[in-house]
């Protein structure tokens, strides 16, 4: 139980310092100090419990074979004591037996009488008076001195291996020692003097009831006790053998004495073992803290002050721990090497960087050539396209300056018939005014004053045409439109690419439109309409090719929405393209136009482009029948690619 | 004034056509136009026609086609190649086909 308590004790005095420990740090797992002291806790436990009780084994062990040691010399002390008391006596008795008045008196019984008892009455044994009896040789009192009962017969045992003649009393429990000793006449037994010795007497004598207190001390005769000093105990008993008697000393020590003792030791052990183990539980954790914790602690900040970016100096930190001490070096190496690799990385990074800038630059600038390459395609068509209304409005202009020269010339007669009025002759008003008419007859000035008006609507008209396509083409060609914007791919993209495109294309080919309403896409406008323009070119080539004989050539270009993914896609019904082709068309350089008509970038710089908008191009053809190629862009995760560059441009390495 | 000579303007570009009409309204012909070559193959068929001046690029039949028919038909008729390509040389086989007398490039001069 104490055991318990103390423990639980210190668990709850370690507890305390652990969780202040704790807080510290943000980490689960058991702290060093804490670890290493439940270790040592719980090994020193186990050995001190080990020792503890071996000591008190051991020391069990010499406490009874001292105490039993201790025992034996007592009995026979005791027993030597008894010994020497009787036979004193016997002795004494022997003296008196020898006595002349007492042999005559056993050879005579009739005579002197009253000197024997005078005799016997008068002997002191040992400086004092014990009960005397003679008896003759049949046994039969002659005189006795007891006070008590003189004349009860005593049943001599005669023994002769007794060096002591002693008898005892009939009952078995013995009261009173009959010694005696025989009184010889040549060489033959006459009579015998008997001593009573009382058995209090001797016990006061030897001083036998100190004994009793805590040990019994019993006297057997033929296994039969016979006489009990002490309390009774029952415990183990050590017998040892009267000297000239035939009697057993019987010894027993009550152990209560020896428990109390031996629980006394097992708690002066467990105390000290408690402490020591206090003490070493106290010292170890102490230890563990100063040489474990601290410089662990230590590395440890030292490693978060590293992921910080905040190096220190751990040069002045001296840990005792070899380990410790090489994972402090060890660790400063490492860290030295990352600060290293950190700085080539950034510098490859700066270098890296400058690559990719520089490599963005090329490929805008090849996505500009390509585009340009498009505009080239489209020159005829767009010079068509400003030739045409450039051509009717010069010659609307040379209309005009006649018109002009027609009014002058109505003009003049106008005015002379002003003057003529204001002159308010009445003849030269008729002349002038027949000349007006007549004017006006011949310069059809009516028809004039009409067309003008149509004139003038179709000049503003044909030079609005100039306009739009100088417009668009300048749009289209434009390089610094680098930034993405919310974007209406009908509007700003597929109507876009489709006005440059129809010149060239109404004389090829019908268009069909199919386009749904879309929602505004975050992309590059401009790169989407040169994709658009390129596949429309495309396939305004695939069926002025093919279609020269078959007369109908149809484009259909379609937008549409679904599942968060707008899909564009351009059909023709031209010639279509291979299985080979179709692997290879994407590759940088390929083409199936003549020398000079195409560069062979359209396609790969197209796939580039959309790969950047996350999108993916995608095509499916009949040769004879036709190609449909779709382009899908996804509405969400446009963000996400805005500052990658595709360093390759979509330029496959075989 | 009887205009007893008939042209036949040929263009998809109707302000085209009108300019041509304008600029001829003075002069001793007969203007006709038509902005398709299909269109112009009627006209043909309908009235007697003595100089056809037809646009290349024309969505349909082109100019080249057009003419290429009108000269099987009605070889009398003087035909000139109206265009706004600046590639000439490309049109010169059309020229040679077509018994084109002359090519007229847009924009072109009046006279």
């Amino acid at each position: 139980m104490t055991i318990r308590i103390k423990f639980a004790l210190l668990t709850i005095k370690k507890n305390k310092h652990s969780t202040s420990k704790k807080s510290e740090s943000s980490s689960d797992g058991l702290p060093i100090a804490r670890a290493i002291t439940f270790f040592v806790v719980f090994t020193t436990f186990l050995f001190a419990l080990a020792i503890s009780f071996l000591i008190f084994f051991q020391l069990n062990k010499t406490l009874k074979e001292s105490r039993q040691t201790f025992i034996d010399q007592k009995i026979h002390t005791v027993a030597q004591r008894i010994n020497d008391y009787l036979s004193s006596r016997h002795k004494i008795l022997q003296d008196y037996a020898n006595f002349p008045i007492i042999t005559q008196r056993v050879m005579q019984p009739k005579s002197q009488i009253s000197n024997v008892a005078d005799f016997l009455d008068e002997r002191l044994i040992l400086g004092k008076k014990y009960p005397l009896t003679l008896l003759d040789f049949s046994k039969k009192n002659i005189y006795s001195t007891r006070v008590k009962s003189p004349t009860s017969t005593i049943l001599l045992n005669q023994n002769k291996d007794n060096k002591i003649k002693i008898s005892l009393d009939k009952n078995q429990q013995l009261e009173t020692w009959h010694l005696y000793a025989e009184i010889f006449y040549n060489q033959l037994t006459e009579g015998f003097l008997v001593l009573d010795i009382s058995m209090y007497d001797m016990v006061k004598q030897l001083e036998l009831e100190k004994l009793g207190e805590h040990h019994q001390l019993q006297l057997e005769q033929d296994n039969k006790v016979i006489f009990t000093i002490g309390s009774l105990i029952d415990e183990e008993v050590t017998r040892v053998q009267l000297p000239n008697l035939k009697l057993t000393l019987a010894y027993r020590t009550n152990t209560t004495t020896l428990n109390a003792l031996r629980t006394e030791l097992l708690q002066q052990i467990i105390i000290s073992f408690l402490l020591l183990w206090a003490c070493t539980t106290i010292a170890v954790h102490s230890l563990a803290h100063k040489h474990f914790v601290k410089p662990l602690e230590k590395l440890q900040e030292f490693a978060s002050n590293v992921a910080n970016n905040e190096y220190c100096d751990l040069n002045d930190k001296k840990f005792k721990i070899l380990e410790i001490a090489e994972l402090k070096k060890n660790f400063k190496d490492m860290v030295d090497k990352i600060l290293l690799r950190e700085m080539s990385l950034k510098r490859a990074k700066i270098k890296q960087e400058q690559l990719n800038k520089n490599l963005t630059h090329q490929q805008q600038m090849l996505v500009q050539s390509e585009k340009m390459a498009s505009v080239g395609q489209l020159a005829a068509g767009v010079a068509h396209e400003i030739n045409n209304p450039t051509g009717f409005v010069m010659g609307n202009l040379e209309v005009l300056k006649e018109y002009k020269m027609s009014i002058q010339t109505y003009q003049v007669a106008t005015s002379n018939l002003q003057q003529a009025i204001a002159s308010n002759d009445k003849e030269k008003i008729q002349k002038q005014l027949a000349s007006v008419s007549a004017l006006q007859q011949k310069l059809d000035i009516d028809y004039i004053m009409t067309d003008m008006d149509d004139l003038i609507a179709d000049s503003i008209n044909g030079t609005e045409r100039i306009r739009d396509i100088v417009q668009d083409l300048k749009s289209f060609s434009r390089v610094d439109d680098t930034n993405k914007c919310e974007t209406d791919l009908n509007e700003d993209v597929i109507k876009t690419a489709l006005r440059l495109v129809w010149n060239e294309m109404k004389y090829k080919c019908t268009l069909e439109k199919r386009l749904q309403p879309l929602p505004l896409l975050f992309c590059y406008p401009s790169e989407l309409s040169q994709v658009i323009m390129n596949l429309l070119i495309n396939a305004c080539y695939a069926c002025e090719d093919s279609n020269k004989n078959k007369g109908f050539s149809e484009i259909i270009i379609a937008s549409y929405y679904d599942n968060n993914t707008i899909f564009i896609t351009v059909t023709d019904n031209g010639c279509g393209i291979s299985e080979a082709e179709q692997i290879k068309m994407f590759d940088p350089f390929f083409t199936t136009k003549p020398i000079g008509k195409g560069t062979g970038l359209g396609l790969s710089i197209s796939h580039s482009i959309i790969k950047k908008h996350n999108g993916n191009i995608q095509v499916s053809s009949q040769v004879g029948k036709g190609t449909t190629f779709t382009i899908s862009l996804p509405l969400t995760s446009s963000e996400k690619s805005i500052d990658t560059v595709d360093p390759f441009l979509g330029i496959k390495t075989c | 004034m009887l205009k007893n000579r008939a042209v036949l303007f040929v263009d998809d570009d109707n302000s085209v056509l009108s300019t041509l009409t304008r600029l001829f309204y003075r002069e001793e012909y007969q203007v006709v136009v038509a902005n398709s070559a299909v269109a112009a193959l009627s006209v043909l068929s309908k009235q007697k026609i003595d100089l056809l001046v037809s646009n290349q690029l024309m969505p349909g039949m082109s100019g080249a086609e057009f003419l290429q028919q009108v000269d099987h038909q009605f070889p009398e008729i003087v035909k000139i190649l109206m265009t706004g390509y600046a590639d000439i040389e490309s049109l010169l086989d059309i020229i040679d086909q077509c018994n084109v007398i002359n090519l007229l490039p847009k924009p072109w001069k009046n006279e």
